[in-house]
């Protein structure tokens, strides 16, 4: 006799329903574990991805004045200097800098292309590219726009996205954003304000400004909880004087030069300065992942027990089924037809169990807005940014977990039955065997 | 009475194990012929011309396809090294870096199937810029610490002033022009022999 395949599918399922609170039970701990782990890997890879993508078009160097109070604006007039040396192929200052809000620190950040006027000549938003980092050695990182971005200050907190000088296009959508002009702004998605709505920002003075448009949650880490003002606003709000920036950001052909170039670029500038690459400024970046992504290991360990402990109970459930295989066998049944019979059975639970495991990974690392972790692992406040998603590598993950998961749990059921199918049936109806 | 019962079934697993057995051989026979063929396409098919020739202006204009007629490599992966040589038809072959470029150049009956009298001119892109500028009139060094697709760079620059920045920054050991290479300067810059392709060992 051999059993058809949907056959032994209905048999399976009818089977699994003869004891549904143990199914129920099985396929909840594999959804659990698959979810668990998934959403680590996804989370550490999905932040890993956004940060790369933020920082792959930035600035090769951002230069800062020192003063012995901290850091101070720099003079746009230096641009030209800056210019002048071998191996700068771009530069531009920019004004950006961290102002009150409802009792929160924004970041805001000036998008007007160039100014009519004495001082301003020189000064651009930052363009397609373009990054700005926040004060101290590595903290911040930075900005590209379609395919810019900004990182704010320490916490490897994502901020924002200019784009070409004068307006941005967001990330992927190639939707482009005019600049806003004076009195107006440009929110990121983490506010939830909507356009129209007027936010009093203070600074060095106080200035209200009129909601222009929201940037879309698309924009995720690029764009996340940024300001973006006419630049006559951000001056106000900073203190600038017109012919002063908050820093200068720096291009170069070969990465090599990123190095190379320092010395020369600090002799060029009539002040000290604090020079960082890109190169460092994701490194400071990765660290920092590193360092919460270790964390999320430690959850790893009591998951793996729980596979360890769910393998064993399968295996021990097996076992304990010889007399079921037995009776089979006496009916007719094959040791192929037990095996498949078995395998299908572990199927019905297991597949279920891998999508929803799946689903609330993903569900939790990408659609919840992610602020659980953000505000677990990177101390965020508010929305989280929407995570970029590389398919390739979510695909990877999702299918190492799920092979990770599946393939122990399906190796308990198999091997015992494959021990238990290849003896006689009169055997085991006879008990001896037992 | 196990044996009775399991004889027959264990030589229906052997048999669908020598099946698997088989079909697994096959693929892999197939496989193996088919990379077999690929790279006898790469290697002896003869060089390839870039998808698109250098513009008006002399840039390049590189595309997913174009591959380095001397190395193989994907040209798109190394734009910042990438040269060119254009041919008295307008076509051009396009270079993962300088150093393949120069051999190229000095051996295009080899390297590009080519005499050397239908090359019209080789461009590169100038190291601080990266604009592309005429091959035979940068000053090119050797012997810095920049490191290219192949290996340590053969560097192009726009002038002297570019040299002397680049010296203090980088070192050098050689400066010369396109005009001056030769098989003894190849060998006394990079210590190879020109007409050698990447990865032969060198028989003398």
């Amino acid at each position: 006799m051999r059993i058809s395949l949907p056959g032994l599918w209905v048999w399976a399922a009818r089977d699994v329903l003869r004891r549904p609170a143990e199914a129920l039970l099985a396929g909840a701990a594999m959804a659990s574990l698959i979810a668990v782990l998934s959403a680590g890997l996804l989370l550490a890879r999905g932040l890993s991805c956004s940060a790369e993508t933020v920082l792959e078009d930035a600035p090769s160097l951002v230069i800062r004045r020192l003063s012995p109070g901290g850091w101070a604006p720099v003079p746009t007039r230096a641009l030209e200097q800056l210019r002048g040396v071998t191996g700068v192929t771009r530069a531009s200052a920019r004004i950006w800098g961290v102002v009150r809000w409802q009792e929160a620190s924004v970041t805001i950040l000036a998008l007007t292309p160039d100014d009519a006027g004495t001082g301003d000549e020189q000064l651009t938003a930052p363009g397609p590219g373009e990054a700005i980092t926040g004060p101290g050695s590595g903290e911040a990182i930075t900005a590209p726009g379609p395919g810019e971005a900004i990182t704010g200050p320490g916490s490897g907190e994502a901020i924002t996205a200019p784009g070409p000088v004068g307006a941005i296009t967001g990330p992927g959508s190639g939707e482009a954003i005019t600049a806003p002009g004076p009195g107006e702004a440009i929110t990121g998605p983490a506010f939830a304000l909507s356009p129209g709505q007027t936010i009093s920002l203070h600074g060095a003075c106080e200035r209200s400004v009129r909601v222009k448009k929201v940037l879309p949650a698309s924009w995720g880490l690029v764009a996340h909880d940024l300001i973006l003002l006419n630049s006559s606003d951000a001056r106000a709000l900073l203190g600038l004087e017109r012919d002063a920036a908050s820093d200068f950001a720096v291009w170069v052909f070969h990465d090599t030069e990123m190095d190379a170039i320092r010395p020369d670029l600090e002799a060029a500038l009539p002040f000290p300065v604090q020079i960082t690459s890109r190169r460092e400024s994701l490194g400071a970046m990765m660290a920092q992942l590193e360092k919460a992504s270790g964390l999320l290991t430690t959850l790893l360990i009591p998951a793996l027990l729980a596979l360890v402990l769910l393998t064993t109970a399968m295996a021990r459930i097996q076992l304990g089924s010889r007399r079921d295989i037995g009776l089979l066998k006496a009916l007719g049944w094959r040791s192929g037809d037990i095996l498949r019979l078995h395998l299908s059975r572990a199927l019905v639970i297991g597949l279920p169990a891998l999508a929803v495991g799946w689903c609330l990974a993903y569900g939790a690392v990408f659609l919840s807005g992610l602020n659980w972790a953000g505000a677990l692992l990177f101390g965020w406040s508010g929305a989280a940014p929407q995570l970029t998603l590389d398919p390739t590598g979510v695909l990877r993950i999702l299918l190492e977990v799920g092979a990770l998961v599946l393939a122990p749990c399906l190796a308990a059921i198999l091997l015992p039955t494959l021990r238990s199918a290849t003896v006689d049936a009169e055997e085991w109806l006879r008990g001896e065997e037992s | 009475m196990r044996k009775a019962e399991g004889s027959p079934e264990m030589a229906r697993w052997v048999r669908v194990l020598q099946q698997l057995f088989g079909a697994t051989l096959l693929i892999f026979l197939v496989l193996t012929i088919s990379c077999a063929k690929g790279n006898n396409a790469t290697t002896h098919s003869g060089p390839a011309l870039a998808l698109k020739s250098l513009d008006a202006t002399g840039q390049m204009q590189i595309s997913e396809q174009d591959r380095c007629p001397v190395c193989g490599m994907q040209i798109s992966q190394h734009v910042k090294f990438a040269s060119a040589i254009q041919l008295d038809d307008d076509s051009s072959f396009y270079f993962c870096g300088t150093g393949c470029m120069m051999k190229a150049w000095l051996h295009p009956e080899i390297f590009l199937d080519r005499d050397k009298q239908s090359l019209r001119r080789a461009v590169a892109p100038e190291y601080f810029g990266g604009n592309y500028i005429d091959a035979l009139s940068a000053l090119w060094v050797a012997g810095s610490d920049v490191v290219g697709p192949m290996g340590p760079a053969l560097v192009p620059l726009q002038d002297e002033a570019d040299l002397e920045t680049f010296k203090v920054r980088h070192g050098g050991k050689i400066t010369f022009r396109l005009s001056e290479l030769d098989d003894m300067k190849w060998k006394e810059i990079t210590g190879k022999n020109a007409t050698m392709r990447p990865g032969e060992k060198m028989m003398d």
